[in-house]
């Protein structure tokens, strides 16, 4: 639902070897945590690397794998999350700072209130743009 | 001419203005002026979980500032919906006691905010709902229980919600009737976002057909066929090289465009207080998908006197049209038909 507001317009980071943007939510109402899975973040096709991702929401970087708990922490509908990971030295030093990269955004999320027959509705969305990395302020 | 007999409360969701919402252009309170500036009002109803921060606990000092808007622009608080989070966990799902906790306390505030209905959702089995009764007295909310396609009133789930409230009888357990459960086509404007967005007229056509084919069978009875039914969808999809985005068209094609007759309705309205008026674009002054002449007909039969709230859901794929103007397209068309019917809507508190 939505998915072009996934990815928020000019959050696009890369500070040291740590990639991010900032997600807004595919959906219309407020998500438990427990909810967000299977993110993906791609810069001209390279992925970070998975053990590193992080989801920042509500003042917390978590990993992907503390976020299946956390079902009393909320995701609210206004609210962008920032997700991020690491890309390797030959990763960075491939990327023009002064380009446009394709961009590509994953994420899973489960509808708590929606059975699918075989348990909960997981919805995966995701989007597609390009844009540039912004400079880090001085 | 004889006059026109007092009908149903007009009013809106919030739910309709979701894209100006997440894309923070305006803040509740933004959205409910806007509402009572155009009239679209008086009865507003809002989802918990989409609106209100720290649902279903917001504090003190926004529940004051609700009310007191509310009293301010002349607003008729409606319905609050609130959700049925069976699946809230990812290692196991609520039990029997955690749901009545869960929604016992999303319904306190809807009595706080002073909503007379609380939606619930069809997570919630009859033992569940007629667990919640005496909650429901204590805090003087009806529960209405969500006809939202796939399900229709006649779906053997609906039924045993139906048999278990008319054997109770109380006054407080019925359902809130969704327009989209009772479609005739997909929207207009969906065919529109998909040939904007590079989809082959052959697979648009292959979608239409099979819409056609699920529309003869008639509304899914179980859960097996929806499966296989969003199954048969997402292959489509697939097919035309649409795989990564097969689920959106799953949901769009089988969970929002119903296949039940109209008629459906009649056999629930002495169990329903409010009603989605659910609907996906006008176009040339009236609503192409959901057929609001025979929806409507049911409503004026019974005598309806509940509160509609216009819930525009064209936003899931437009981002052109604005959704303050569709609903008073929606609502004006509600009320000529209406008014033909002998009725005339309620459009002041």
């Amino acid at each position: 639902m939505m998915r072009d507001l996934i990815i928020e317009k000019g959050s696009l980071r890369l500070d040291g070897n740590t990639l991010s943007i900032g997600v807004r939510m595919p959906w219309y109402r407020a998500l438990p945590l427990s909810s967000v899975c299977d993110l993906v973040l791609d810069i001209d096709g390279m992925a970070i690397d998975k053990a590193s991702t992080r989801w920042l929401v509500n003042g917390t970087n978590y990993r992907e794998d503390e976020l299946p708990p956390l079902y009393t922490e909320w995701w609210f509908v206004t609210d962008t999350a920032i997700l991020s990971g690491t890309l390797t030295d030959e990763q960075v030093a491939s990327l023009d700072l002064d380009a446009e990269h394709a961009i590509h955004v994953g994420l899973g999320i489960y509808i708590p209130y929606i059975d699918a027959g075989a348990g909960t509705l997981l919805v995966h969305e995701g989007n597609r743009t390009t844009m540039k990395i912004e400079k880090a302020a001085a | 001419m004889s006059a026109l007999k007092q009908g149903h409360l007009q009013g809106t969701t919030l739910y309709s203005y979701t894209r100006m919402f997440h894309q923070r252009q305006m803040t509740m309170e933004e959205l409910l002026r806007e509402v009572a500036r155009r009239g679209q009002g008086p009865g507003i109803e809002v989802i918990g979980f989409q609106s209100i921060r720290n649902f279903p606990n917001p504090g003190d000092e926004f529940i004051g500032k609700f009310k007191d808007l509310v009293a301010e622009l002349g607003l008729i608080p409606t319905s609050l919906a609130v959700n049925a989070d069976l699946g809230l966990r990812r290692d196991r799902l609520l039990t029997h006691d955690e749901m009545i906790d869960y929604m016992a306390a999303q319904i306190k505030l809807a009595s706080v905010l002073g909503f007379p209905v609380a939606r619930v959702q069809i997570s919630m089995t009859p033992d569940v709902m007629e667990a919640l009764l005496p909650t429901a007295e204590k805090y003087n909310v009806k529960l209405g229980l969500e006809v939202h396609s796939h399900h229709s009133p006649r779906h053997e789930e609906m039924q045993a919600h139906l048999e278990r409230y008319e054997k109770l009888n109380s006054g407080y357990l019925g359902f809130v009737p969704d327009f989209g459960a009772t479609t005739v086509g997909m929207p207009p404007s969906l065919l529109a976002k998909y040939r904007r967005s590079g989809v082959p007229e052959e697979m648009i056509t292959e979608l239409l057909d099979l819409w056609q084919v699920h529309h003869a069978e008639g509304a899914p009875k179980d859960g097996r066929t929806q499966g296989m039914r969003m199954g048969q969808v997402a292959g489509i999809a697939a097919k035309y090289g649409f795989g990564e985005t097969a689920i959106d068209y799953a949901i769009n094609h089988c969970g929002l465009f119903g296949h039940a007759d109209p008629s459906e309705w009649s056999d629930i309205l002495h169990l329903v207080w409010h009603t989605h008026g659910k609907f996906f674009g006008m176009q040339d002054g009236d609503e192409p998908t959901t057929p609001l002449v025979d929806i409507l007909k049911c409503y004026a039969d019974a005598g309806y006197t509940g509160s509609i709230s216009s819930e525009y859901e064209g936003f899931h794929w437009d981002e052109i049209s604005n959704p303050f103007d569709q609903v008073d397209g929606h609502q004006k068309r509600i009320r000529e038909i209406m008014a033909g019917y002998g009725y005339e809507v309620r459009t002041k508190a």
